[in-house]
């Protein structure tokens, strides 16, 4: 075999091999215990056996947080039948003082967000602050009533554990769509 | 992925391997091997990713954080290398010039590229023009980002900086003072000085390290450890790697926010200048630009300027593990 078909062979080998690597496995997710938008008390542990996505949002945000339920709201689609069953998605609040949970139940009806599936997740400002502190995700409120906070979606295995994450809202939804499913074969083969 | 990162990540697979150092991917991150960590507080804009990273430390584990106040490079170079700061971001020139001394640093990963800015008269249009010319800088020596990166740029276009510039040492703002009168010629400054030099049309700008080749092409400030620390404390190594990481790309994605964090937490009154620096400095390269380039660029330039003796190889084997951000691109995707 020629060198260069040779190293061809090798790169197409490792890329291959990269692409289907597992996620890491970054640790055990922070554990959480907040109240959904039906007014029930949801904690992380609840959800263990299915694949879940942790965003962060407010519901009078009116630039970026659409955006991003929005990009949700898709991949959601995209998923089928694995959504529900086998995959969840939790919006926790940064604005608990405002976003009640009926508050966050007319959030998640704009997005087509009812049924099964995915929480939006309010609590007391100290349990909101240590969710936010333990993912990692900034958030401040401003005098006007905004909340500034970083965009962080976590993703987290049928075991808990913390996968991946992503950062911003423009990340690649396909990319995202990708490691979900993987998550939710790499459970499912086990 | 090409030939160079295929062989890079075989040689870290067999490197990791044949020292029993597993993968810190292979089960479940453990806690950090300590919960306390110090890093510096610069006066420069640039490095806002460590400046605000304390609560992305916080959620890595990290109880104690410590920011240690230091007056410019050559203290951030002395404090890491003795240990008395762990985790610095620093630019790549002097880092390079303490690994050439044998320091005891290890360079984790690139943050970003294009801090610096060469100002110059009308005396000045291209780095050429400073032979013979009179250029300030705040200290002389390897441990100066200001005048390795200039040194780095006159042997780029073959010129000596150790004869052929009229250095003078003075603090920034009496040479922005004295640029303005004319009675220096050249002045390199970071962020937020650029910004304050354009603001008030002083001289023109003669090198953009974020726009003009090649400079932009590699990486300016880098995380770099403390190499006992490293050794020691691979997970909490690794914990901060992820934190500063984090911070950058907030940098990039969130500019508005961390410019008045930046004016909030004192670091500059301007809020313009703080908003332009975080426009201008692409923090959202991390995962894009190879360190390895980068430290092998700079090692050549400051061989050519006399300031390092060591080969690029050899800069790259000693001060450099680049195991923890190769697992960091996996685990954050933006």
């Amino acid at each position: 075999m020629r060198l260069t078909a040779f190293l061809a062979l090798v790169v197409a080998t490792a890329a291959t091999a990269a692409a289907s690597e597992p996620l890491a496995r970054i640790g055990p997710a922070p554990a959480f215990t907040l109240t959904a938008q039906d007014g029930r008390r949801v904690s992380l542990a609840e959800l263990r056996g299915k694949v879940v996505a942790v965003t962060f949002i407010y519901a009078s945000c009116v630039d970026t947080c659409p955006l991003l339920t929005a990009k949700m709201a898709g991949l959601r689609a995209k998923l089928g039948s694995d959504f529900g069953p086998r995959v969840a998605f939790v919006s926790v609040t940064v604005d608990p003082e405002r976003d009640t949970p009926d508050v966050l139940r007319r959030y998640a009806d704009r997005y087509g967000a009812t049924g099964p599936g995915w929480w939006f997740l309010t609590g007391s400002p100290a349990e909101i602050a240590g969710v936010t502190r333990r993912y990692g995700v900034f958030a401040r409120k401003q005098p006007r009533g905004d909340v500034d906070h970083t965009f962080l979606t976590s993703l987290i295995d049928r075991q808990g554990m913390l996968r991946v994450q992503y950062l911003g809202i423009r990340y690649d939804a396909d990319e995202m769509l990708r490691d979900l499913r993987s998550l939710v074969s790499e459970t499912a083969s086990r | 992925m090409n030939r160079r990162q295929f062989v890079r990540g075989a040689a870290i697979t067999s490197a990791a391997a044949a020292s029993g150092v597993a993968s810190l991917q292979a089960a479940a991150e453990p806690p950090p091997e300590t919960t306390k960590i110090r890093l510096v507080r610069t006066p420069s804009l640039c490095v806002a990713p460590m400046h605000l990273s304390e609560p992305l430390l916080m959620a890595e584990g990290f109880t104690d954080v410590q920011y240690q106040k230091v007056t410019g490079g050559v203290d951030v170079s002395n404090r890491l290398a003795s240990g008395d700061v762990n985790v610095v971001l620093h630019f790549a020139g002097p880092l390079i010039a303490r690994i050439d001394a044998g320091d005891p640093i290890t360079v984790l990963a690139g943050i970003h590229v294009g801090c610096f800015e060469l100002f110059g008269t009308d005396r000045v249009r291209a780095v050429k023009d400073l032979r013979g010319k009179t250029v300030a800088v705040p200290d002389l020596g390897s441990g100066s980002s200001q005048y390795v990166f200039l040194a780095a740029m006159l042997a780029h276009v073959g010129l000596d900086p150790r004869k052929d510039v009229n250095w003078v040492t003075q603090p920034p703002a009496e040479s922005m003072r004295m640029l303005a009168e004319g009675k220096i010629d050249a002045f390199l400054g970071f962020p937020p000085e650029p910004q304050e030099l354009r603001a008030k049309k002083i001289g023109h700008v003669v090198v953009s390290s974020a726009a003009d080749r090649p400079w932009s092409q590699y990486f300016c400030c880098m995380v770099t450890g403390n190499r006992d620390f490293v050794r020691k404390n691979p997970v909490a190594t690794k914990r901060a790697l992820r934190a500063l990481l984090k911070s950058a790309s907030v940098c990039a994605l969130e500019p508005e926010r961390v410019a008045r964090a930046l004016v909030d937490q004192g670091f500059t009154a301007e809020y313009a200048y703080a908003l332009q620096t975080m426009k201008e400095i692409p923090y959202d390269r991390w995962r894009v630009y190879n360190p390895d380039d980068t430290l092998r660029f700079y090692a050549l330039r400051l061989h050519e300027a006399g300031i390092v003796k060591k080969s690029p190889n050899r800069i790259i084997a000693d001060g450099t593990d680049w195991r923890f951000l190769e697992e960091l691109k996996k685990e954050l995707k933006a």
